[in-house]
């Protein structure tokens, strides 16, 4: 318990240096929200007012002061953009980037822990090299193109699912967690489910693919190398059936490795649901964070960024304490 | 009973068929709607922004709240003129324009049009902390209902381009939103033919019929409208029967609704006209030779024909011929590469000169091939132009476009009236976008924004646009086409302006 405070304690410093870069790069960065909200016809007079009006005539220190002290107090702004309280836009996106996120994460799961494991088993085998390529091929593809294909066939030439968004109209759904499948679940809302699925299987294929390859290859080299220990000769010179061996002492003890690729790309997952999210028009945090850039919508822009800090933060946390869960040697 | 052998590879290897099957079936059966009189599904590159019709001052957005809330006037396009929504008539008193409404009105809220709405929503547009639509009102003295159905505009000088300011100024209910605390965010309250229903941000917006509408009853009675910001999704999904109409696509998309059977193409001109900025202020561009030089090496057909697919219409002068002052009888300069090196010689470059084109690609279509063609055009004649791409942000803002910084670039400006653009690029301190300075041009603006008669202003419009070719602190490119797709069973003709209003359209 003590070590978790200290975590989180030592999260404080790291976060507030993170704002302030935040604050000061996309103040130096050029490009100006002003002129951009009054459209053609504003007068260099009508953007003097407005930028005077959003106090970003002050000195760079004196906004990031305004922004800190207020932050403390749970008042994080406005945007820009939208006109509503920043909090509240990441309130209505974050759940969308999380399911998106988690089903991306299950599919990689599921699709790559098998395949590595099976493929290390049967190393050099026919399904090893097949399984080897089709992962080169998933890291290969940027997950941009991998989207629009998707759309292309499944959407447009097939029509069997939806091109965009997160639930078709006309569904209810009763908002309990703000997780569409599992208040679907919850609910036993069973059309809403099925929307739901439907709107995530292409996004989440799309972010997961990459992940999955790479999960697959670090999966197979991982278990390659547990199986070359003696303790898994010994496990089999003991009488151990192969199913036992293969479980027990060997995808456990891979599991390490596994656990901590998983952690550092979930990570990678939400910087990847800023391009799937715009590709499906996705309501999630990552369409949002591109909104928001490229309005300069400072205050919006600070939030979001500020959010994937501490997501990767929880992750690793979340991660340290699985270690100590698979591998009871590892102390937290 | 007989016995089932049931194996769990077996097992989980049926029900998961079963369950993806389940799946791709519903989505068959679910997503295959075409457009009837119940409802149709507009797969959209926008949606709105917020809840709030006046905290936003972009054109599309105006296309969606239009369906809602009304303006007072609108632009005929065609006859180059105004006409009443909700204002039956209209009459310009020197500093004061009368205004009578429509009567026999009726809000989404069953409350009537009156003057005092009017008053209050131009006070909402004006003093509104979230209002960015306060420019439009910057010369108001006061604004008052002489009666129930006439209002008084009031201004510090003659304003005779009050109908262009007020063709996007929507008129909300005064008791409507005062019974909720003036929070337009919470339900606005219009006279649209259609009533606003739900709305998620980048979700879907919806509105259901007004079957009190004051004007003819709109044929359909529910649209969904669908943000899709991919310009792939947009055209898939309407290809695939999950929605009836579309805008913005692509011009090399365009082939895929040739023979469709339930898709057609629909396109009109567009009012955005296309230009090469010069800011005078700027070496080269102060000399008026290397203008002239630069208008005669530059042939628009090439970028239309090659580029656009043929989707756009040249402009003969800087209005495109939508635009009300447009005049028929200006000619561009021809293309003629010779007069354009004797003219850089003339100027002081007869080994030609080298500059830059900037340009944003994010804003305007196909911007970066454009101005590669220009830049190839332009060293035809000794001209080097090196490109510079700027993300919008940075293109639009007070370092680049409107701090008068960027001495040559790519620019797109839609306008309904072309005093719109004489105002505010090329009268003298208006804005620094070009700094042109010319006391003849500024002295007939002004003239011109003085004059009631409309065929007198229509004169001095042409006047000044005359003046421009002359002078060319530009130079005229082209307007582009405004390109939708839409349900073959739906009769509508789109507007130039990107407005999309679902009351115009019909199903067959």
């Amino acid at each position: 318990m003590h070590k978790l405070i200290r975590r989180l304690l030592g999260a404080v410093p790291v976060l507030l240096a993170i704002s302030f870069l935040i604050f000061l790069l996309m103040h130096i960065a050029p490009g100006d929200p002003v002129t951009l909200m009054l459209g053609d016809n504003a007068t260099p007079e009508d953007v003097a007012r407005l930028r005077g009006e959003l106090g970003l005539d002050k000195p760079i220190l004196v906004q990031y002061w305004d922004f800190l002290s207020r932050a403390v107090r749970g008042d994080f702004g406005r945007s820009l953009k939208f006109g509503e309280p920043v909090l509240k836009l990441v309130g209505e996106r974050l759940p969308a980037t999380l399911e998106l996120a988690f089903a991306s994460l299950f599919v990689a799961i599921t699709i790559a822990v098998p395949v590595g494991v099976y493929s290390a088993i049967r190393h050099n085998s026919l399904v090893d090299h097949a399984g080897m390529s089709v992962a080169l091929i998933g890291v290969s593809l940027p997950n941009f193109w991998l989207g629009i294909m998707l759309i292309y066939f499944f959407g447009g030439q097939l029509n069997w699912l939806p091109v965009a968004g997160r639930i078709e109209y006309g569904i209810e759904i009763k908002s309990i967690t703000g997780l569409y499948l599992i208040d679907s679940l919850l609910t036993g809302n069973f059309e809403a489910l099925v929307s739901v699925a439907k709107h995530l299987l292409m996004p989440a294929f799309t972010l997961g693919a990459a992940l999955a390859a790479i999960v697959t290859r670090i999966s197979r080299s991982s278990v390659l190398e547990v199986m070359r220990q003696d303790y898994v000769t010994t496990a089999r010179a003991k009488g151990l059936s192969e199913r036992a061996v293969i479980w027990r002492h060997i995808v456990r003890n891979a599991l390490i490795t596994i656990v901590t690729i998983l952690g550092l790309q979930l990570g990678a997952l939400l910087s990847g649901s800023v391009v799937t999210e715009t590709v499906f028009s996705f309501p999630g945090i990552g369409d949002l964070l591109i909104q928001s850039i490229s309005a300069r919508d400072y205050k919006l822009t600070q939030i979001l960024i500020l959010m994937f800090a501490v997501t990767y933060f929880v992750v690793n946390l979340l991660v340290d304490f699985l270690y100590s869960w698979i591998d009871p040697r590892i102390k937290f | 009973m007989a016995k089932v052998n049931l194996h769990r590879r077996a097992f989980l290897k049926h029900t998961g068929v079963a369950g993806f099957s389940a799946l791709m079936g519903g989505s068959i059966v679910k997503l295959s709607y075409a457009a009837s009189r119940d409802r149709l599904t507009a797969l959209s590159s926008i949606g709105l922004d917020t809840l709030h019709p006046y905290a936003h001052s972009s054109s599309p957005q105006y296309g969606l709240w239009h369906n809602m809330i009304e303006p007072l006037v609108e632009v005929d396009y065609n006859k180059k003129n105004y006409y009443g929504i909700l204002a039956e008539s209209w009459e310009f008193k020197g500093k004061q324009w009368v205004i009578k409404l429509r009567k026999n009105v009726r809000f989404h809220d069953s409350s009537p049009l009156t003057a005092k709405d009017v008053v209050y929503s131009i006070n909402r547009m004006k003093n509104d902390k979230e209002s960015l639509q306060k420019e439009n009102f910057r010369d108001f003295v006061e604004v008052v209902a002489a009666d129930d159905h006439t209002v008084i505009i009031t201004t510090e000088q003659p304003v005779v381009l009050m109908l262009d300011r007020l063709q996007n100024r929507f008129i909300l209910s005064k008791t409507g939103m005062e019974a909720q605390s003036n929070q337009p965010e919470l339900k606005p309250v219009g006279t649209g033919p259609y009533k606003f229903q739900s709305w998620q941000r980048d979700g879907n917006l919806v509105m259901v019929r007004n079957d009190s509408y004051w004007g003819p009853k709109p044929s359909i009675r529910e649209i969904v409208v669908r943000r899709v910001k991919e310009d792939s999704g947009r055209v898939a999904g309407l290809l695939a029967g999950q929605g009836d109409v579309t805008n913005n696509v692509p011009v090399e998309e365009l082939g895929r609704f040739d023979n469709h059977p339930r898709i057609r193409a629909e396109k009109v001109e567009g009012v955005r006209m296309y230009f090469l900025a010069m800011n005078v202020t700027h070496k080269p561009f102060d000399n008026k030779l290397v203008r002239q030089a630069i208008n005669y090496a530059i042939d628009p057909t090439v970028i239309i024909k090659h580029i656009y697919e043929g989707n756009g219409y040249i402009m003969n002068g800087p209005m495109g011929s939508n635009v009300i002052g447009f005049d028929p009888k200006i000619k561009r300069y021809p293309l003629d590469l010779n007069k354009a090196k004797d003219l850089l010689t003339k100027a002081g470059f007869p080994n030609g000169l080298e500059t830059k084109l900037y340009f944003s690609p994010d804003r305007y279509p196909k911007a970066k091939e454009v101005c590669q063609v220009i830049a190839d055009q332009l060293a035809k004649v000794g001209i080097k132009a090196e490109l510079v791409s700027q993300e919008f942000v940075i293109f639009w803002g007070k370092e680049a476009v409107n701090g008068g910084k960027l001495p040559f670039y790519y620019v797109g400006r839609p306008a309904a009236d072309a005093d719109t653009v004489y105002d505010q690029y090329f009268r003298s301190g208006v804005s620094p976008r070009i700094q042109y300075k010319n006391p003849e041009f500024d002295k007939l603006v002004d003239e011109e924004q003085k004059t009631v008669d409309p065929k007198k202003r229509l004169a001095i419009l042409h006047q000044l646009g005359r003046i421009l070719m002359d002078d060319v602190p530009f130079c005229p490119l082209y307007t582009l086409a405004e390109i939708y797709a839409v349900a073959r069973n739906v009769n509508w003709k789109a507007r130039p302006d990107e407005k999309l209003l679902y009351a115009d359209m019909k199903i067959r």
